[in-house]
């Protein structure tokens, strides 16, 4: 049998100015089971911020319905279900709350009334997994942005929520610091079972999820495998082994039609 | 900005550093309060000599806390002399209309100005060596009672302590903003009045308005992260009181009984 789903989103539609017509969300529905990785892709301005705020309830939707796990978000239920949904903004200057590393890292703790021997105890935890223990009595202006995004990201893994979502949270981190937060959360899944959404620009990074959510001018164009929305959507650009495998293509190569992921590919091109 | 000295701090490993800033402040508070007891050459030395023996304990130079006291010298030489020229009694030196300079006056103008400035040293002790978010938690300790009256002390804690966080944000984007304009010809600090104050519009009005919009942020993430105002909340800073912070009670309780016995003594002069 299939695991309900932790998070189901239906006909989800909103408009910023409800003076006009052009919607910033139009029907949008999908939907993500626990222990799931979704990567939202999408241009700027194709409402995937927005989405993400709707999803923990900071803006209402003018019409469908979110529920997360069974439970429908409303005014009443949306505190107890924001302790099941962590957010990570873009923007990681104005996310930090506290005076110093591992006060922000408290701070969704001390909302909830954790006791301190716990608290103390969970944001070492997350703020090793983040690699930021030795620098949690520095304040924010000590910090690179790369670095505020990993406290940021702690904050959320210290409250162990149900469904962690990930607005362009990994842009200033460099390149070595992204693969290991990367397989830090992918760990956490498979351990835990959290779901994780991700909206991203990172080709490479949505091609290692389970399901890509494309998002077009508000709308919901394709929930789908990788290989099924790479092979399909010929404007998104593509991960690095299908630009490959349609490089060679066009050279003139003898490669299989379909989209390859990287470990296919090599096992190809070494036959 | 690098010149003001009230409300920075000096990181240290004093004795001082090192109280509860609870305590800490209560001790000020109290110093503060029975200067105004002191009466006599004997009483203002002694809590002179009180000022001065907790300044050199704080590990901080001397020329830092007369800095503290450059921006309000005015106002203290102000006051200073309408004290001096409205106080009459014992020699008078000189006489004219309603001013008169006599000793008296002097002596009173003396202890005037010793008192503005322990005053200002004790309260930059206490700055230089607490960090400003021990002492939002302290001001938070400290007000608590005050909950029973509706008064919200968590909330206004909160607000402290967030304000707190942003000013060295603000003090960068001031410099942003600056450059930006400097960029674009603005010169700063020249022409006249009306001028100068033309050419900090541009500079105010985008700082605002980046603050209403980190405001705005702030307040989002702060309600994800599950902050609600009417909720009861753990404290991830612990304050801990220890010996030193009682005995640093006690020794303000001592110097209160000292005060008592030297006025007693000046008396009978
Ligand atoms: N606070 C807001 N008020 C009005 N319009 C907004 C607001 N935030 C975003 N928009 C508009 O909504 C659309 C979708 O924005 P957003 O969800 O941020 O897109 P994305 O995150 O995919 O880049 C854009 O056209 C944007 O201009
Ligand atoms: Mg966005």
């Amino acid at each position: 049998m299939k695991p309900t789903a932790i998070l189901e989103v239906k006909d989800l539609t909103f408009r910023y100015d409800l003076r006009k017509e052009e919607k910033t969300l139009s029907a949008v529905s999908f939907s993500a089971d626990p222990g799931e990785w979704i990567a939202v892709v999408g241009d700027n301005g194709s409402g995937k911020s927005t989405l993400s705020r709707l999803l923990v309830g900071l803006i209402d939707p003018e019409h469908g319905t979110i529920k997360i796990d069974g439970c429908v978000l409303g005014e009443q239920s949306k505190w107890s279900l924001r302790q099941q949904v962590g957010i990570v903004f873009q923007n990681p200057e104005n996310q930090f709350i506290g005076t110093t590393v591992q006060d922000d890292v408290a701070f969704g703790l001390e909302n909830v009334n954790i006791p301190f021997q716990e608290m103390k105890e969970r944001v070492e935890a997350a703020l090793k997994l983040v690699d930021m223990l030795e620098l949690r009595d520095k304040d924010p202006s000590q910090l690179s942005g790369g670095q505020k995004q990993r406290v940021a990201i702690a904050g959320i893994l210290a409250l162990q929520p149900k469904l962690i979502l990930l607005d362009e949270a990994f842009v200033m981190l460099d390149p070595q610091s992204r693969r290991g937060l990367f397989s830090v959360l992918q760990n956490l899944r498979k351990k835990q079972g959290i779901t994780i959404i991700s909206i991203t620009h990172d080709r490479n990074e949505a091609a290692l999820a389970d399901r890509i959510i494309v998002m077009e001018q508000g709308e919901l164009i394709q929930v789908d495998k990788p290989s099924s929305v790479f092979a399909k959507q010929e404007k998104l650009d593509a991960p690095f082994a299908e630009q490959l495998r349609r490089n060679l293509k066009s050279c003139g190569r003898n490669v299989p039609e379909t989209y390859m992921t990287e470990d296919e590919l090599v096992e190809w091109l070494c036959k | 900005m690098n010149k003001l000295i009230l409300g920075r701090y000096f990181p240290g490993e004093s004795w001082i550093h090192q109280l509860d800033p609870r305590g800490k402040l209560v001790a000020a508070i109290y110093f503060i309060g029975i200067l105004f007891f002191a009466e006599g050459w004997i009483g203002y030395l002694l809590l002179l000599g009180f000022t001065l023996l907790v300044m050199q304990m704080s590990g901080v130079s001397l020329k830092i806390y007369l800095r503290g006291v450059r921006p309000l010298i005015w106002l203290i030489l102000f006051t200073v002399t309408l004290q001096v020229l409205f106080t009459a009694g014992g020699t008078i030196y000189f006489d004219w209309g309603p001013f008169t300079v006599s000793s008296y006056g002097l002596i009173n103008g003396v202890f005037i100005f010793l008192r503005f400035v322990m005053i200002i040293f004790i309260s930059t002790v206490v700055t230089l060596t607490t960090k400003p978010i021990d002492l939002t938690d302290a001001i938070h300790a400290l007000l608590r009672p005050l909950r029973v009256v509706k008064v919200p002390v968590e909330d206004f804690a909160l607000m402290l302590s967030i304000a707190l966080r942003f000013i060295p944000n603000l003090l960068d984007e001031t410099q942003k903003v600056m450059d930006a304009q400097r960029a674009r010809g603005t010169t700063f600090g020249e022409g006249t009045l009306i001028q100068q104050m033309k050419t900090l519009v541009p500079i105010v009005l985008p700082l605002f308005v980046g603050s209403l919009k980190r405001a705005e942020d702030m307040a989002d993430v702060m309600e994800v992260r599950g902050y609600q105002s009417d909720k009861p909340r753990s404290s991830f800073r612990q304050l801990t009181w220890t010996r030193y912070d009682t005995v640093s009670i006690i020794i303000m309780l001592l110097l209160t009984a000292m005060l008592m016995l030297v006025n007693r003594i000046g008396a009978y002069y």
